[in-house]
């Protein structure tokens, strides 16, 4: 019986960095995007723009025919 | 197995398809919740185009990824030369264990693992042809028992994580608009499934194939196994296990849309990284914890301790359970042809009673009342609040 603990703690971490991340993003881009101000509301697009590059990169993980 | 020479081959190979189709399809529509149930919940999705995108989205997936498994149990029993030969009545009964027992947490509305339903069945099938010494406790323990602990508890940590975050930035007025979010980190949720739960059945009917000699050593599926496989687990996703969906989206806890969206960003990173960094961690299992976890991320929010017991005596027992119903199966199955024929009868008839035991109290699509956009926030101002439900249900 052999448990790859490595491999746990890293699952734990990318998970809560990936995850984290997102949700963040995602938050900031509605908290900066609620504004009638121009720039505010093109910065919440760059970072509706991050959330989707990383779905994306979700996608790629996902499909193996990529890698 | 005594007999098994006499049972007709071609016969039990196709039962055993029909079979393996039939547990792809329960497959599908227990875990249609792990994505769909709570987008559902907080009305970010309509219960109808929730389970259509997730069964799109599972039949794209099947075909995506079609490697299959060496091995049909993932080294839980011994296979191969020094160990068991897995037969195919061995896997006929391995299945009706499976079945059977995904039909009856169904009914019970809980979410448990298919795979484990799986396991258990060719464990107890395994058991009754070979004896305890086929299976490999360590192997069980090991990639079985110790990730079912973690999954959950990884889930639970990195949606409280993120449930904490999205609170902690956001505005109450705009958290309405994470249910744009939701519909895309569920859609992620459903493609990984489909690309990982569909290969299962692939597998087995592909080794079935191999075993029986009508496939080539290290052949890959032929396509019609692939297209099979997909549609029987994207009909499963569609016809939604709307009373799984309604134990995690509904009776767990309260789940607002900022919840949605951090227990679903939470469920797919948990996934991923699982699968790609050689930890592998059970679907079901990471999608419950991530609900329980949202529920005690959020200020306000309790979370029902009640069902989540529930839930996790579900877990611990799916591998008994099935393997005790396969045991049995396989104990008919070993009388030979007679006994295999009369095992896919009795199965029938469990799951037709089990069918129309579940008509007594129906749990369907209806049974979700949407939350108007703006009932859970109230937003100060009104008219964000209703573009963002339309953009949503378009």
């Amino acid at each position: 019986m052999t448990i790859d603990w490595l491999a746990f703690v890293t699952v734990v971490v990318v998970a809560l960095v990936g995850a984290c991340a997102i949700v963040g993003l995602f938050s900031l881009g509605l908290r900066i995007g609620d504004s009638d101000l121009a720039w505010r509301r093109v910065l919440a697009v760059v970072l509706y723009v991050l959330c989707g590059a990383i779905a994306l990169f979700g996608i790629w993980l996902i499909v193996p025919f990529f890698h | 197995m005594p007999d098994s020479s006499a049972v007709d081959l071609t016969l039990l190979v196709v039962l055993v398809i029909g079979l393996a189709l039939l547990f792809d399809f329960t497959n599908g529509f227990h875990d249609t919740a792990n994505a769909m149930a709570t987008p559902i919940a907080t009305g970010a999705l309509k219960p109808r185009v929730a389970v259509g995108i997730a069964a799109v989205l599972n039949l794209v997936g099947a075909f995506l990824s079609t490697e299959v498994a060496r091995t049909i149990s993932g080294g839980l029993i011994r296979e191969g030369e020094s160990g068991v030969q897995i037969t195919p009545q061995l896997i006929l009964a391995g299945l009706i264990g499976a079945i059977v027992w995904n039909l009856l947490t169904w009914l019970l509305g809980l979410p448990s693992s298919s795979s484990h339903a799986l396991f258990g069945g060719l464990i107890g099938a395994a058991i009754v042809g070979a004896g305890t010494g086929a299976i490999d406790g360590g192997v069980l323990v090991s990639k079985v028992l110790i990730p079912a602990v973690l999954a959950p508890l990884t889930a639970m940590t990195v949606a409280f994580l993120a449930t904490k975050i999205a609170y902690a930035i956001t505005k109450k007025r705009v958290r309405d608009r994470f249910k744009i979010g939701q519909v895309f980190t569920s859609s992620l949720v459903s493609l990984a499934h489909g690309t990982n739960d569909a290969q299962k059945t692939m597998g087995v009917i592909t080794l079935t194939l191999i075993a029986a000699g009508f496939l080539d050593v290290d052949a890959h599926p032929p396509f019609w196994v692939i297209a099979a496989c997909a549609v029987a687990i994207a009909a499963g996703t569609y016809a939604g296990g709307w009373r799984i969906i309604k134990t995690i989206g509904k009776d767990l806890t309260d789940i607002e849309p900022a919840q949605g969206f951090a227990a679903e960003a939470s469920t797919t990173a948990t996934i991923l990284a699982s699968s790609h960094l050689g930890f592998a961690l059970s679907t079901t299992q990471v999608a419950s914890g991530s609900v329980i976890g949202t529920g005690l991320g959020r200020t306000g929010a309790k979370v029902k301790w009640g069902t989540a017991g529930k839930i996790a005596i579900g877990w611990l027992i799916t591998i008994p359970a099935s393997g005790m119903l396969a045991a049995g199966a396989a104990l008919l199955a070993g009388l030979g042809t007679w006994g295999v024929i009369l095992d896919v009868v009795v199965a029938v008839v469990v799951i037709v009673a089990i069918y129309l035991w579940s008509r007594r109290n129906r749990v369907t699509h209806r049974t979700f009342h949407q939350p108007q956009p703006g009932q859970f926030v109230r937003p100060k101002v009104k008219k964000g609040a209703k573009g963002t439900g339309g953009k949503v249900s378009a």
